[in-house]
């Protein structure tokens, strides 16, 4: 352990609180963003306790909630709308985007790439204490006197933007807003940072193409969130005129009952705000998913003991799916009334973006045949993500059809659309990090029986929760429904509805566990060596011990890429990033010449022309 | 959880059983058993006035009320013992206006409900209301159970409690029982130095396991569920499309699906790490990749050319002629607008939209005028409220004391808001809206071209009436926030959009006879239901679709009356009529200058 790197005392404050440090703040993301997916989770059986058993009295709803939202032990038809609205926001935002982003970008952009820390600290600092003051900010609504938001986690105006038009609508939807907005601010802090530390920051012999997917990942979901994050900030603002000084963006031609009468507003549009809407909304469902890819595509790799398959082809997809994901969003408003030429448009698009989706599972496949798979918990939670993914993937091609949305729009057929694709596998691909990971953040290991447990009865759920809500959609069961009364068709599900609930509650079961093995390794789980995968890439080169500024002495110098895992001819099967060739001529051109200082927290003056600057990012302005 | 299911199967076969037993009885004595015999409406009991209290507290109430439990409003079985009959015909008439007369009972109700109001139901005569409140004290009788839905499974909560806890229990001991297992082999594993498991061995295993489980419950689910998918019979033209398209789409995915889901726990499973063995270095194969570019890619357009065509047929213009209605919605219920005679929807505006005696605003020059007088009633009430909000807050200060609990909060609610000036602000906010509103309708009364003749003999209906094979154009418009109007068996879907018209065209091929028929279900009827979160009772808000043939639509259109024209002296109406014409005509001349 050397003290070169300008080690300093540092106060508890500064260390664990208001820390600089990447991997601290990657730690602070991880452990909010369980507070808040336990939170998100324990809703959801709540709410699912209404659908399977709606007249049947539940002394702890009653006590959880009190006499006002939920009487007799049943929860009130707009609080369990809020819950619904909450459980949401919270699984969208502050688990699988900050929770899983967050927490993965900051640990493994500056480990990964060879860099001490961010590009800016301090800027990553604040983005966390943003992320946590919006969750504060969001959570506290739910003790306001007219209830959280209830209008769905897409909170459609006029719905939202009249406080008199459900109980929901009134300080709960303001607080959210706030809570967005603060969320937005460091979504934009984190991504500017991520963005940056991977063009400028990288080590010596780092080019472009020799960055792990993981990075690849994490740096287009950055751009993603940077392009389209400040279009719900304005759609978010406007929404929030509307609500408190009169202005009509978003209404118009409304006369609301309960003796308001008409209202003043003239000329603005509801359906502009679906537009902002999903112009992020979209790319939001890629923001989670794009890093789960890249988590999983390193896990992959390394626990089959193969590189990953096309390397170049899984490049290009993920670049063609940032892309597409701008051109898409009007896929979720087939059936506002758009113009049939738009909706044509959107329906082409949608079923363009998935190609690229279908080559990242064909080479998933590809990358396991004839592996030599260690079933590791990251490794299963890996395996498990590309199941979840193309189950829920496949359903995408009815929704995206624009003829058959007709018939599917807002029906449980969507729930269990999105709650496969982009939830449970964005979740399975935040478990397998947290699994894979574990050493390198806490120093520990998981309990891997443990983790063995956790992973099937996780598995199995999902697809008992979810599978059977397609049937219910296909039927024509609306989702955001409180009770299903209203038609008699509808009865059938009732012991559907029973059999999905208690499948949550397995699922739930199987989070204590995790939760267990997760707290207790952090303080008594087995001491990690510092590779304990053999794996490829850099982060496993620094010592296990947490230092300030990640290595000791010199930051590692590249000289391949991250997947020479099985060479025939040698005598591992890993070689990591920073083993230099012996006696290979066929690297020397992109194998830097020149020697560089490592510190890459100095910029040079020639890297301020564009050109240049391009250059190096294409891994070609080293010679 | 098989314990728990048999247990309420017994249950409900115990319930379903007395349910018949009682049915049989009761048709053997020969009538109904009514279960009051004095009504607190003073009108005469009667079975025929329950069943019409029930038809109209099922179109009226249901979407926010039941008799036996608080769902967005409160229960309303034993609501006449609780409440006079009086205030109840106000309070159900027009609750705002008893609101607005400071009626303490009517702001409670308000405040306990979160600030949901309830929705004015100006139209319903005493009579019916009375009918209503007869059926809340008597409940439902002995009908045939329609399916079950609106007789939920009843759960014995004394069972659900012991078994929550039981099962708590037992989870709890399962769980620790097996964190000690593991310790033990953990243990175990370090001292001998190996694996006492071989997890890897057992997880690839189980990998197949759960491929195989997956499979056969995939292909049993739909073996069980296909019969309720919208994939067959459909009840319109266009469906058809949308149902082939949906069959394709369905076998498609699902041949990928059972492929790569097989190869992908098929290759899991195999290619466990084994000793000795050595993974294959294979970074890429350019040709490999072509091909699972180039296929999904084919595939895809062969879906999409489909899509395409499906989705361009839907969305074709109507034909010049096309029978229209109007559906609109609200905050919870739709209504239709049937064009009159003349074959021609007048039209409507939000802002002469009242409560209590337009509630669509249709464009009628005497309701315009109507409404002008309710809107400066209003403001002349509102003026006054808050001339008198200085004395309001001292009553309300002396009535403070002696109150507790939720009545102290709700009365402590009321002064902070006259405090803070919410209360006088809020006012000053309708006053204004109030005097735009006017403002507006009165122009538009001057420029008269929103005024047209077709609105009169319009005809405004809670249930929809349509032609068997005959296309039929909706026109939507809401009143408030965005409603969906989902029509599952039409495979017709459209947003309800406040300011934006939206529209859809579609052909309805089966009657409603006929597909009680098809389905074996004499109770089956179409409906409309909102499919867009739309406020608290958004599950509840349906309206009834017949389809019929042309004699019987016919027929039920020539029992409809025009809804608009005059009341109180039909024989001077078409005396009125043209007069208002002439006006209109004058100043829409006007206008064009």
């Amino acid at each position: 352990m050397s003290n070169d790197h300008g080690h300093h005392k540092q106060s508890f404050i500064s260390k664990y609180v208001f820390s600089m440090d990447h991997k601290m703040i990657s730690k602070q993301f991880l452990i909010t963003g369980i507070i808040m997916g336990v939170i998100g989770v324990s809703m959801s059986i709540l709410f699912r306790l209404q659908l399977a058993w709606p007249e049947t009295s539940f002394p702890i709803l009653n006590w959880l909630f009190g006499d006002q939202w939920a009487p007799e032990g049943r929860l009130d038809s707009g609080f369990y709308m809020g819950l619904v609205t909450i459980h949401g926001t919270i699984m969208v935002f502050y688990v699988l985007t900050a929770g899983l982003s967050g927490t993965f970008s900051n640990l493994l952009i500056p480990l990964q790439v060879g860099a001490r820390d961010m590009a800016s600290p301090f800027m990553n600092m604040l983005s966390y204490w943003f992320f946590l003051l919006s969750s504060i900010v969001l959570m506290s609504s739910m003790f306001v006197a007219t209830g959280p938001a209830s209008g769905g986690w897409t909170i459609y105006p006029p719905l939202s933007a009249l406080a008199k038009a459900m109980p929901g609508s009134g300080v709960g939807m303001t607080l959210w807003l706030v809570a967005i907005i603060l969320f937005i601010v460091s979504a934009l802090l984190g991504g500017i940072n991520y963005i940056s530390t991977v063009l400028n920051m990288r080590t010596k012999g780092m080019s472009m193409n020799r960055m792990p997917l993981t990075i690849w990942a994490f740096m287009l979901t950055a751009i993603l969130g940077l392009l389209s994050f400040p279009v719900l900030l304005g759609g978010g603002l406007l929404l929030m005129f509307d609500r408190l000084a009169g202005t009509s963006f978003y209404l118009s031609d409304i006369f609301l009952g309960g003796g308001v009468g008409a209202l003043e507003q003239t000329g603005g549009s509801p359906i502009l705000f679906q537009h902002l809407f999903w112009f992020l909304g979209h790319p939001e469902v890629y923001i989670i998913i794009m890093p789960a890819f890249g988590i999983t595509s390193e896990v992959i790799a390394v626990n089959a003991r193969k590189p990953i398959f096309g390397y170049t082809a899984m490049i290009i997809s993920l670049i063609g799916i940032s892309v597409l994901s701008f051109l898409v969003w009007g896929h979720h408003m087939f059936i506002t009334g758009m113009n049939p030429l738009l909706g044509t448009i959107f329906l082409v698009m949608t079923l363009i973006i998935a190609v690229p989706s279908a080559v990242k599972t064909f080479n998933y496949l590809a990358t396991l045949w004839k592996g030599s798979i260690r079933f590791t918990n990251g490794m299963m939670f890996a395996i498990g993500l590309v199941s979840l993914f193309i189950t829920g993937g496949l359903t995408g091609i009815f929704l995206g059809n624009a003829a058959l949305d007709i018939s599917l729009h807002d029906t449980y057929f969507v729930v269990a659309h999105f709650h496969l694709v982009m939830g449970s596998s964005a979740i399975f691909g935040m478990m397998a990090g947290i699994y894979h990971w574990f050493p390198r953040m806490f120093g520990r290991t998981m309990n891997k029986t443990l983790g063995y447990i956790h992973f099937w009865l996780t598995f199995i759920s999902a697809y008992m929760v979810f599978f059977p809500m397609h049937f219910q959609g296909l039927a024509g069961v609306p989702r955001r429904y409180y009770s299903f009364n209203i038609l008699p068709e509808f009865a059938p599900w009732l012991d559907v509805n029973v059999f999905i609930t208690l499948a949550a509650i397995l699922g739930g079961v199987a989070q204590i566990i995790f939760l267990y093995n997760f707290f207790s390794s952090i303080f008594a789980g087995e001491k990690a060596v510092q590779n304990p995968w053999q794996a490829n890439t850099l982060e496993w080169t620094a010592p296990v011990e947490h230092l300030h500024g990640n290595w000791p002495g010199e930051i590692p110098t590249v000289y391949r890429w991250p997947y020479d895992y099985s060479l025939p001819d040698a005598d591992e099967d890993f070689i990591p990033q920073n083993v230099p060739d012996k006696g290979s001529s066929e690297e020397i051109h992109v194998a830097p010449v020149t020697p560089e200082t490592s510190d890459a927290k100095e910029p040079k003056e020639d890297n301020v022309m564009l050109f240049t600057l391009v250059k190096n990012w294409l891994g070609l302005g080293k010679a | 959880m098989k314990n728990f299911s048999s247990k309420s199967m017994r249950l409900r076969f115990l319930k379903v059983s007395t349910f018949a037993l009682l049915l049989v009885l009761t048709s053997l004595q020969g009538f109904a058993e009514l279960k009051i015999q004095t009504s607190a409406t003073g009108l005469p009991v009667s079975e025929e006035t329950v069943k019409a209290g029930e038809a109209l507290f099922k179109a009226k109430c249901q979407s926010c009320h039941q008799l036996d439990r608080r769902t967005t409003g409160p229960a309303l079985a034993g609501v006449t013992e609780r409440r006079e009959l009086d205030w109840l015909i106000k309070w159900i008439r027009n609750n705002n206006e008893l609101r607005q007369s400071g009626d303490a009972d009517a702001i409670a109700i308000y405040n306990e409900y979160n600030g949901t109001a309830m929705n004015v139901f100006a139209d319903l005569s005493d009579d019916q209301i009375k009918s209503i409140l007869m059926y809340t004290e008597n409940g439902p009788l002995a009908v045939v159970n329609d399916g079950g839905p609106t007789e939920p499974t009843p759960v014995d909560e004394g069972l659900f409690n012991r078994t929550n806890k039981i099962l708590f229990f037992l989870s709890l001991l399962v769980f620790i029982v097996v964190v000690l297992i593991i310790k033990t082999i953990d243990v175990v594993g370090k001292l001998t130095g190996r694996e006492v498991i071989p997890w890897n061995n057992i997880n690839a295993a189980l990998m197949l396991v759960f491929l195989i489980v997956g499979m056969i419950a995939a292909l049993y689910e739909v073996s069980i569920h296909s019969k309720y998918l919208l994939l067959w019979d459909s009840s319109s033209a266009h469906g058809e499309a949308i149902d082939s398209m949906m069959r394709i789409t369905f076998i498609i995915t699902g041949f990928v699906f059972f492929v790569t889901q097989i190869l992908l726990f098929y290759f899991a499973f195999k290619y466990r790490a084994k000793k000795g063995v050595k993974a294959l270095h294979y970074p890429d194969n350019d040709k490999l990749e072509l091909i699972w570019t180039a296929v999904p890619a084919v595939v895809l357009t062969i879906l999409v050319l489909g899509g395409l065509k499906a989705w361009s047929g839907i969305n074709e213009a109507p034909a010049e002629g096309t029978r229209q209605i109007e559906v609109f919605a609200h905050q919870f219920a739709w209504q239709a607008r049937y064009p009159g005679a003349d074959g021609k929807l007048g039209n409507a505006n939000y802002n002469l939209i009242s409560e209590t005696s337009n509630p669509l605003g249709v464009a009628i020059p005497y309701k315009a005028e109507e409404i002008l007088k309710e809107l400066e009633a209003d403001i002349e009430y509102y003026e006054n409220a808050i001339t008198e909000l200085p004395s309001k807050l001292g009553d309300l200060k002396s009535t403070l004391g002696g109150r507790v609990g939720s009545d102290l909060k709700s009365h402590q609610k009321l002064i902070d808001d006259i405090e803070s000036g919410s209360e006088q602000s809020f006012y000053e906010l309708q006053i204004r809206r109030r005097n735009t509103q006017i403002k507006r309708i009165k122009t538009s009364l001057e420029a008269g071209t929103l005024y047209i003749d077709a609105a009169k003999d319009d005809i405004v209906s809670s249930e929809i009436h349509l032609i068997e094979n005959e296309p039929v154009t909706f026109k939507f418009r809401s009143r408030d926030v965005i409603h969906s109007a989902l029509m599952k068996e039409f495979r017709a879907q459209m947003n309800v959009v406040p300011g934006i018209p939206t529209q859809f065209t579609f052909v309805p091929t089966k009657s409603t006879k006929q597909k009680r028929l098809d389905l074996g279900n004499p109770e089956f009827d179409y409906h409309i239901i909102c499919n867009k979160i739309c406020g608290n009772s958004h599950y509840n808000m349906k309206i009834k679709i017949v389809v019929e043939s042309k004699k019987e639509y016919e027929k039920w259109m020539s029992e409809q009356k025009a809804t608009f024209v005059k009341e109180e002296a039909p024989a001077e109406a078409p005396a009125v009529a043209p007069e208002s014409m002439e006006v209109e005509e004058e100043s829409g001349e006007i206008a064009l200058n």
